[in-house]
């Protein structure tokens, strides 16, 4: 097969045929010399084109010197090489292309399963082609999460067998009247790190950063094994095992200063593993398989069915005569989670208090009271302060 | 995000069998339809496909997508029969994605129920498998499930009022109210519902998880033709907008390094005792007297007068509290 049938100038006899508004550049002989491989995109689709309408398997011997991106100049060992790194690439999209020995009809080559390959089609409802614009119109808009992209194009997919056309999708979804909406403003530089990090905790590979630990105030590289990673509360986090410290910890995916990188090597994650479990509580509740201690705090009744109806884990919930309750939990042992305890319950103004334990309702007491301290006088005077010092060292 | 190398053919490899299925859908719909913008399908794509054919890639080999008044046709692409399989982030995604409201309770969980199952059947075992474990590792914004909704789905299914007990942040006190709830939305990882308010005759959006009694009553109501869900799509329509007053606060210890990752750089200023003076407007006070707490006596309201005597009013209360007696029955 002569090069001089492939590629562009067929193709520009293609795009004329049709009533294309666009003519585009047609490429003539000599620039096909110069740009006589097209870009890979092309080739990728040119080579699925060609093996989905393959009636049988293809030899490589078919493909190259014929298939538009396999016809160029290059050595018969850069083709291999290059279809080979195709092959892998359009696996990796979800296009499986598979080897066939030779068989008895004196057949063998590769060819792309139309049973692998072709999405088996998913019957949908009215009501599940609604529920799946929703789902839609949240990848759109939640460009923040590092699964909405795989979530648009699994979605994009699936309509293909949706009953519904997109504007009745769309007013299906409002006479149901759910919105799935999230912060788009918030973290907006978290993006390839969020990526790397989810590929890695698919993939169970080790991951290092450099941790910003705001409790400690300290900066230093870490090496993770990602066991997952979760949002709560406006933030994404890292929980894995740190590979230092041998212990599972949480990482707030905003402390990690500049790119995680994937490290060699794999891992194995617990079984049981679950990743809610992990960052649907707060910081001093109690984790898997550490000692805690009891925490007992009251409730003013006209908070309390709050936390009723969002109990967490291991957590119980008392009524008390006259409408409050009683909020009980384990709480991590350790100074931070029992800063985190207090941080909680003040946060609920004069709604909470802490009952038990005595040593930390003795310090809830002791807490109060050094807050109000700070308003006994007259505010704290600025102007007795000293100036700021010069910056030490590491001026930009 | 970063760049994805085979957008432009994963974008072809869903849209050809898409048009094969729905011959003649107008730009707009098959827009829609896919998520893709106008510009995507008509630049990007059908460019890439301009260029992709068979051998002998005689005129009727190549694949042309095109638009024919405001239509979107394809030819000489039987071959692509369907999308291609959903690889294991797409199928995760979908799952996680619909997680949520599948275990909810409102209008649309039973129909989400029923997607999630067609999708797992679709994927094959292997895939199941992979999935179940990946579904426990990766948890997103989109996670947070509605919880007890009760008359809420009701009233939003039939069209009838609702008398709520509900925790008004902004005033720091249970009110009661009589809402039309319109839709149930989810903004940064919270439900609320967007209803008619009786009481402050207009459109607002309740926290779902505030309401503590909901009753039904027997009067309908109809739902605006102009009213938009999609319109509730901004910070400002579900959080208290920032007020005008500014409050003038020192923070000491711990609170610092917290301030000065929460709070923009330029309201933050460094003295020379270590501690920082950062200001900070208040909009909602019940809002800003709970997030000032947190910072316990690391924090200090400078000015307004009248706002500091008003936290050091809170304090006193807070301080009354605990010291009253303990409830009897400790279970």
């Amino acid at each position: 097969m002569g090069t001089a049938s492939t590629g562009g100038g067929a193709g520009a006899a293609g795009r004329g045929s049709a009533p294309s508004s666009s003519a585009g550049p047609a490429l003539s002989d000599e620039t096909r010399a110069d740009a006589d491989r097209i870009a890979k995109p092309e080739r990728l689709l040119n080579l699925v084109a060609f093996l989905l309408s393959s009636p049988g398997a293809v030899p490589f011997s078919q493909i190259k010197g014929r298939v538009a991106g396999y016809d160029d100049s290059a050595s018969p060992e850069a083709l291999e090489k290059r279809f080979d790194r195709d092959k892998a690439e359009l696996r990796s999209i979800g296009v499986p292309i598979v080897y066939e020995p030779l068989d008895e009809h004196g057949h063998e080559g590769y060819r792309i399963p139309r049973e692998q390959y072709f999405l088996p089609e998913i019957k949908l409802s009215v009501e599940e082609a609604a529920a799946l614009a929703v789902v839609q119109r949240y990848a759109q808009e939640a460009t923040g999460d590092p699964l909405a992209r795989p979530l648009s194009s699994a979605v994009r997919k699936i309509v293909v067998d949706s009953p519904l056309t997109g504007a009745a999708a769309a007013s299906v979804t409002e006479q149901h009247m759910l919105g799935v909406r999230t912060d788009r403003s918030r973290n907006p530089d978290l993006g390839p790190n969020l990526e790397v990090l989810t590929d890695a905790v698919l993939r169970r590979r080790p991951v290092r950063f450099r941790y910003y630990a705001i409790g400690r105030d300290e900066e230093r590289q870490r090496e993770v094994e990602p066991y997952g990673l979760g949002w709560n509360d406006g933030h994404w986090y890292l929980v894995g095992r740190d590979r230092t410290r041998d212990d599972i910890r949480h990482f707030r995916v905003d402390r990690i200063r500049g790119r995680a990188r994937t490290a060699s090597g794999t891992f194995a994650a617990p079984a049981d593993f679950d990743v809610a479990k992990h960052v649907d509580r707060p910081a001093f509740s109690l984790r898997a398989g550490k000692g805690g201690e009891r925490v007992d705090v009251e409730l003013r009744p006209e908070i309390a069915f709050m936390f009723r109806d969002g109990l967490r884990e291991g957590w119980t919930f008392t009524d008390l005569p006259g409408g409050g309750a009683m909020l009980s939990f384990d709480a991590n042992a350790g100074e931070d989670a029992m800063a985190a305890v207090l941080r909680f319950v003040a946060r609920q103004c004069d709604r909470a208090r802490v009952v038990a334990p005595p040593e930390l309702r003795k310090r809830g007491g002791d807490h109060l009271r050094a807050m109000l301290a700070r308003y006994q006088g007259p505010p704290t005077e600025l102007s007795s302060l000293r100036k700021p010092p010069a910056k030490k060292g590491r001026r930009s | 995000m970063t760049r994805d190398p085979y957008e432009g053919l994963r974008h072809a490899l869903a849209l050809i069998p898409m048009i094969q299925a729905h011959p003649g859908l107008t730009l707009e719909e098959l827009a829609a339809r896919t998520g893709l913008s106008e510009n995507v399908i008509t630049d990007e794509v059908a460019r890439l496909v301009l260029m992709c054919g068979v051998p002998p890639y005689a005129p009727n080999n190549y694949v042309s997508i095109w638009v024919e008044r405001g239509r979107v046709y394809v030819r000489f692409a039987e071959q692509f029969e369907r999308p291609v399989r959903l690889v294991l982030h797409e199928a995760l995604a979908l799952l996680l994605a619909l997680k949520p409201l599948a275990a909810g309770d409102h209008p649309f969980s039973e129909a989400v129920r029923g997607l999630r199952k067609k999708v797992l059947h679709a994927l094959g075992p292997e895939a199941q498998r992979q999935l179940d474990r990946a579904e426990r590792t990766l948890r997103g914004p989109a996670a947070r499930e509605v919880r007890r909704t009760g008359n809420l789905r009701e009233a939003l299914r039939r069209c009838r009022e609702l008398r709520i007990v509900y925790w008004s942040a902004h005033r720091a006190a249970l009110t009661e109210r009589v809402i039309r709830p319109y839709a149930m939305a989810e903004h940064d990882g919270e439900w609320y519902v967007i209803a008619w308010d009786s009481e402050r005759k207009d459109v607002v959006s309740f926290r779902v998880d505030r309401i503590r009694e909901a009753d039904l009553l027997d009067t309908e109501y109809e739902i605006p033709l102009d009213f938009d869900v999609r319109r509730w799509n901004r910070d400002r329509d579900f959080a208290p907008a920032p007020g005008k007053v500014a409050a003038r606060i020192r923070f000491t210890g711990d609170a610092v390094r917290w301030v000065r990752e929460e709070l923009p750089g330029k309201d933050v200023l460094q003295q020379g005792d270590g501690s920082v003076v950062a200001s900070v407007r208040v909009g909602t006070e019940a809002w800003f007297l709970s997030w000032l707490f947190q910072f316990g006596p690391d924090a200090e309201v400078l000015e307004p007068a009248d706002l500091r005597e008003r936290v050091a009013a809170c304090c006193r209360r807070m301080l009354e509290f605990h010291e009253q007696p303990l409830p009897k029955s400790r279970t």
